[in-house]
């Protein structure tokens, strides 16, 4: 790995989006606004029932009705040769069978697709799906986790198996403890974007596809199963998506139904989801049951802790997320139980919600953290000082770098911690009682593989491609930003093309990964193409004569020699003298095996708030955020996708929550109107502060995952400053007014 | 057959015969091919479809926000229509160039909602506050940015109108390159269009009637295409906000913008605008109207709790005949209505407070913006010295319908102000009322509220008053 002054230095130079311009005008293309001759709208109806079967299906007024192409339902769809095996298709990240559209007559859930409707107008659909008369025989469903718990099984596979360190259940015996539960609703993603896909088949053997998904190979793949294709077949492109925060993260029925629907009627076939359709057939972040016991002795040293989650998930598929993890590296603490449990519900199949398990999780321990520093007398955080893990106690190993006690003080310093009292209410303004609180939140630092392919011009244009797309957060503008620096062209010199099989694989974007592993490979190819002109100025004249990259300065219109400014050759003429019309090259770039080192970002949350004991009302004044994520690739995007995160924590907190009306198994707020996610009153001024210290094992650049943290201890933070507002203990998400008033 | 309907979408003329019905998101996005405007919920909640409609009032353009998700087409006939493609220039324009160096935008999506609305807030003729600005986009959902690199955009957008002063907006922002210099040339060929329409968009058998749009076209978007239609948001009797002696009259299509903006109003309620803010977002408060509003029933719309505080009278008219009516004699039930389907609302008519009278209005949602009431009450009091000579107030969110708390307005007539008077209207009040759970609160949490909110009114009319 060639020396970079940039990230070496640390001193990291904002760069505008690379996509900002397009998006401020109007002219990025979202999936739905492919331009296809001939196309086709399709509309979902959806099952009125719960739990059951259908009965009867009348499609004949709506196939009569004006300009209806098709109506496809269980009854004569194509057969899927993905679907015959009874093997999951599409390799999901659950265990158990996927859901096989239009596959048969069974209803797991309220609003699954029981026929597509497509007709020459979006009008036409919409009014011919009203047309279709299903009748059902109706099964006793469950949607309620509360009323299930007795039917909560351990997830299949060794990762969710009950987990112990030191003995079972300590915290009971120590001389200070709590024992609490906490409860988490249900959240739905709510990207602003609605669900959408087109599909255009060439041929019978060829599929190109336009669709919402945060990995267009892992929908390639997807695709691939259940039509049982091969992969060269099909055409993924998903370059500007807008937003998703995981419900793009796998390959749900209404995407192979519009490629089905496509093939059907042989022409291009669009299908958007209505915003209805959000709440019930693309995922949700699922509703938690959490038990915290926590012990602790009388000087705050954590003696025990055991973390217990209960969540749903689909009554066909296991939906699993690191929900208690959390729990057993985030404090030193030599006696940790943790136990999580599944309930099978009525209910479509949960997908990651932006700082997934986590998130929940760091919900029920920073909550329960808080209460013990309560019942110990003691600032909630000095005990999490006086707790910290210098090492991970559950790999026991090293972490690859941990700042958070550089979080805790900066935060704290920003935040205004010191006027903070130790005792709830104390602190008031006129009617209002002002509380602070914390939150500490953590996610894995992973890296995966991309392949980045890497083209030179001879007037010194740089084009990078890789499938990797972009839901938000910044992606080509990161990989901008390190070809600018490692190659020092500036950045208008260089292209980023993605978001489609086209190119060279790249991950999915999802995880907080994107920046560690495509950046990495960014950079690796950047350094070969570096050696590799290295080597042809070697060919091309004897003053570059066996010289190495290093030794080479590089400039956006050609090379010189470190040592000799004078001796230089233009790229044009570099690749002319070698025969070549451009330079390309491919690399290939992952992680080494590495077990030496735990690798994790963190971040620490601090908000300020206030309560108005009359009416219940929360007003935040202020939130503190700060991340230990690495090196900062790319400030301006970073310090946005922070705030971003924070936000989606203050919804978690105070308003996100799908209601079901039981009776029928439906949601009652599946609108955005009675779903609430925060408006800009809502939010009170966010400062973001980096550690910003490179992590010496993650990646190359050193940089570590910011997507999730930004949101994981939010809530506890909120939930937090409450307490110390009012002295009200809320464990219940979301905290609204009800909850608060006197 | 179908009228032709004429406006000038951006720098283009449109003369269409596609159903009046249709609403303006789809003739824009599917017709037009300008998808730079986004479809995000389809009931005017999220403001990704937000466009800009001017009109010629005064012999100035008077631009508006709204949200093209509820617009049909018949109520922009004779208008200007602006998208985000509209505002795009040789380069980015300056709100654009503030949202690009700000960061303001993630997966983009939200982002032309945004810029529109800060053009809106450009050609408002709003003082050119950082606050205002920020006011501007109260009607725009962000779900990735945080919104705060948004109002760091939002606060330079402020600032480059601040050289304005009494120039008119839409010559100021051409003049400064903020917005396409074509601008300049609308005011003169709306005038022109204007003389070319003849009110062919009435139809004479009208099944449905349509305001603003806020709620029928969430109830019944598909029906309302092909409906035939008559469209109540211009109709000139329709519109308008005067005084006649100690009466203030309004016209049924007149908008909650429209009150902001009266002076009448203004004069009378000094906190208006405080209430006013707490009514969903600036784009629908420019199309709701005060009509629909009362009659859509529902037992918690802000602006009839306002009224029947007021003890506002209507004004109903079938062919050549009239029928007044007292506010609090309209709703019979959960959305039912002491009127013939065949009755059209023409006004409102309430009597201004006087120099004795007090008014307050009080709401309580879960969000900011965007939000409908958990509970809210609005309270009118007649004093005579200490004593309140006679009161009225209402209270919404408690009842199946908006309710007027009689038996409290009759105990407070003639009390002195104390905290036991407020606790035993506060105790009538319970008994007046019978509120249920739902997605707003529990029937319990309402009933603490409305009590908390009553002893709201008194705090900010006497306790606040008195410092």
């Amino acid at each position: 790995m060639g020396k970079n002054f940039f990230f070496d230095r640390n001193e990291p130079v904002p760069i505008d989006r690379v996509d900002g311009r397009a998006k401020v005008t109007g002219t990025a293309t979202y999936a739905a606004e492919y331009k296809t001759q001939q196309i086709a709208y399709g509309f979902l109806v959806g099952s009125t029932i719960a739990k059951g079967r259908i009965k009867s299906l009348d499609t004949k007024m709506a196939e009569r009705a004006p300009g209806v192409l098709s109506v496809i339902t269980y009854l004569n769809a194509p057969k899927l040769p993905g679907y015959q095996t009874g093997k999951d298709p599409s390799k999901p990240p659950t265990a158990g069978q996927p859901l096989r559209i239009f596959y048969d007559n069974e209803i797991f859930y309220y609003d699954q697709p029981v026929a597509l409707v497509i007709a020459d107008t979006f009008e036409r659909a919409v009014h011919a799906a009203t047309l279709v008369k299903a009748q059902y025989e109706k099964a006793v469903h469950q949607t309620e986790l509360d009323a299930n718990l007795s039917r909560a099984k351990v997830p299949t596979g060794p990762r969710f198996e009950d987990y112990k360190r030191g003995e079972a259940d300590a915290y009971k015996n120590a001389p200070v403890k709590i024992e609490q539960e906490y409860h988490h609703p249900i959240e739905v993603h709510n990207p602003m974007e609605l669900a959408s896909i087109i599909a255009r088949w060439e041929g019978k053997e060829q599929v190109t596809v336009y669709t919402k998904t945060q990995g267009v190979e892992a929908t390639q793949r997807s695709i691939a199963a259940a039509f049982k294709m091969p992969l060269e077949n099909i055409t993924v492109n998903a370059e500007h998506i807008g937003g998703a925060f995981g419900m793009g993260l796998r390959t749900w029925p209404y995407e192979i139904a519009c490629v089905m629907g496509a093939q059907k009627i042989g022409r291009p076939l669009k299908l958007v989801l209505h915003r209805e359709q959000m709440f019930t057939n693309v995922g949700h972040r699922p509703e938690t049951i959490q038990k915290i016991g926590m012990g602790a002795t009388t000087d705050g040293k954590l003696v025990g802790l055991t973390h217990e989650a209960i969540a749903d998930t689909s009554s066909y598929e296991e939906f699993t997320e690191a929900t208690v993890n959390i729990s057993r590296f985030l404090y030193a603490c030599p006696n940790v139980t943790t136990r999580y449990r599944l309930v099978p519900l009525n209910i479509c199949t949960p997908i990651w919600m932006r700082g997934p398990g986590e998130a929940t999780g760091a919900f029920a321990l920073e909550s329960a953290m808080d209460e013990l520093a309560f019942a110990l007398n003691l600032d909630p955080l000095e005990f999490r000082i006086r707790n910290h893990s210098d090492t991970d106690p559950e790999r026991n190993l090293p972490w690859s770098s941990k700042h958070v006690k550089e979080c805790y003080e900066m935060g704290a310093e920003k935040i205004g911690w010191k006027e903070r009292k130790l005792q709830p209410r104390a602190l008031k303004d006129g009617d209002w009682l002002i509380g602070y609180g914390m939150g500490t939140g953590s996610f894995g630092a992973f890296r995966g593989a991309a392949t980045v392919k890497i083209k030179l011009e001879p007037d010194g244009k740089l084009l990078l491609q890789c499938s990797v797309n972009d839901m938000g957060p910044g992606t080509a503008t990161m990989m901008t930003s390190i070809a600018s620096n490692e190659m020092g062209w500036p950045v208008n010199q260089i292209k980023v093309e993605m978001g489609s099989t086209n190119f060279p694989p790249g991950p999915t974007q999802g995880g907080s990964t994107v920046t560690s592993t495509v950046g990495a490979a960014v950079q690796e190819t950047c350094t070969a193409l570096k050696e590799k002109i290295a080597e042809l100025a070697g060919k091309a004249g004897s003053a570059f004569q066996a010289v190495k990259a290093e030794d080479l300065k590089f400039s956006a219109t050609g090379i010189s020699l470190q040592k000799d400014a004078s001796v230089k050759i233009a790229y044009n003429e570099l690749l002319t003298k070698n025969g070549l019309a451009a330079l390309e090259l491919t690399r290939e770039s992952k992680a080494k095996q590495q077990q030496s080192y735990s690798m994790y970002s963190f971040s620490v949350h601090f908000v300020k708030l206030r309560v108005h004991p009359p009416t219940g009302r929360i007003r935040i004044d202020h939130v503190v955020s700060c991340a230990d994520a690495g090196t900062i690739v790319s400030p301006k995007t970073a310090a946005s996708q922070m705030i971003g995160g924070v936000v989606g924590g203050i919804g978690m907190a105070l308003m996100e929550d799908m209601v079901i009306d039981h009776r029928f198994g439906r949601p009652v707020n599946n609108n955005l109107a009675d779903y609430h996610v925060p408006v800009n009153a809502d939010i009170p001024p966010v400062d973001v502060l980096f550690v910003n210290k490179k992590d010496p094992h993650t990646n190359p650049m050193g940089s570590k995952g910011l997507g999730e943290i930004a949101l994981v201890g939010v809530a506890p933070a909120v939930a937090n400053a409450v307490f110390n507002a009012t002295g009200k203990r809320i464990r219940s998400l979301p905290i609204t007014p009800d909850k608060l008033m006197e | 057959m179908l009228p032709l309907i004429k406006f000038i979408l951006n720098n283009k003329d449109i003369a269409t015969k596609l159903p009046p019905g249709m609403v303006l998101l789809d003739f824009v996005r599917y017709h037009q091919h300008l998808t730079g405007t986004k479809v995000g919920c389809n009931e005017g909640d999220c403001g990704a479809c937000t466009l800009l409609v001017g009109e010629l009032k005064n012999n100035e353009m008077q631009y508006r926000s709204l949200t093209s998700c509820l617009t049909p087409l018949g109520n922009v006939h004779g208008k200007h229509v602006v998208t985000i493609e509209g505002l795009n220039m040789e380069g980015l324009n300056p709100i654009q160039q503030a949202m690009y160096d700000e960061s303001a935008t993630q997966c983009g999506f939200c982002t032309p909602g945004f810029v529109v609305s800060l053009a809106g807030f450009c050609l408002s003729g709003k003082n050119a506050s950082t606050q205002n600005a920020i006011a501007a986009i109260d009607g725009n959902i962000c779900r990735c940015t945080g919104y705060k690199s948004i109002e760091r955009a939002a606060a330079k957008v402020a600032a480059l109108m601040q050289a304005r002063s009494s120039t008119e907006p839409i010559v100021f922002v051409t003049e400064n390159n903020i917005l396409p210099a074509w601008f300049a040339t609308i005011k003169q060929r709306l005038y022109f269009l204007s003389t070319e329409l003849n009110g062919q968009l009435q139809p004479t058998t009208a099944k449905e009637w349509v305001g603003g749009g806020t709620d029928v076209y969430v109830q019944k978007h598909d029906v309302m295409k092909d409906a035939s239609i008559r469209f109540l948001f211009d109709e000139g009797g329709l519109k308008g906000i005067t005084q006649q002696g100690n009466r203030c009259i309004i016209g049924a299509s007149a908008t909650v913008t429209d009150l902001c903006e009266s002076p009448i109003l203004q004069l009378h309620f000094p906190r208006l605008a405080d209430h006013m803010k707490l009514v969903s977002s600036t784009p629908i408060r420019n199309i709701a109207t005060v009509g629909g509003n009362l009659i859509n029933a529902s037992p918690i719309g802000d602006l009839t709790i306002f009224l029947l505080a007021l003890d506002a009278t209507l004004v109903f008219r079938h062919g050549e005949q009239q029928r007044e009516i007292p506010l609090r004699q309209l709703y019979k039930g959960y959305k039912t209505l002491d009127k013939d389907p065949k009755e059209q609302l023409v006004t409102i008519s309430f009597d201004l407070p006087g120099a004795f009278t007090l008014f307050n209005f009080e709401k309580v949602s879960k969000r900011t913006n965007l939000d409908i009431a958990s509970v809210n009450t609005a309270i009118c009091l007649t004093m005579a010295d200490d004593r309140i000579q006679w009161a009225r107030i209402a209270a919404g969110g408690v009842a199946p319908i908006p309710k007027l708390l009689e038996q409290t307005s009759a105990f407070l007539g003639g009390q002195v102000i104390t905290e036991t008077t407020i606790q035993e209207a506060i105790a009538i009040a319970q008994t007046e009322i019978s509120p249920i759970s739902d997605a707003r609160g529990t029937a319990d949490y309402k009933r603490l509220l409305l009590g908390q909110l009553m002893k709201a009114h008194f705090l900010e009319l006497f306790a606040k008053a008195a410092h």
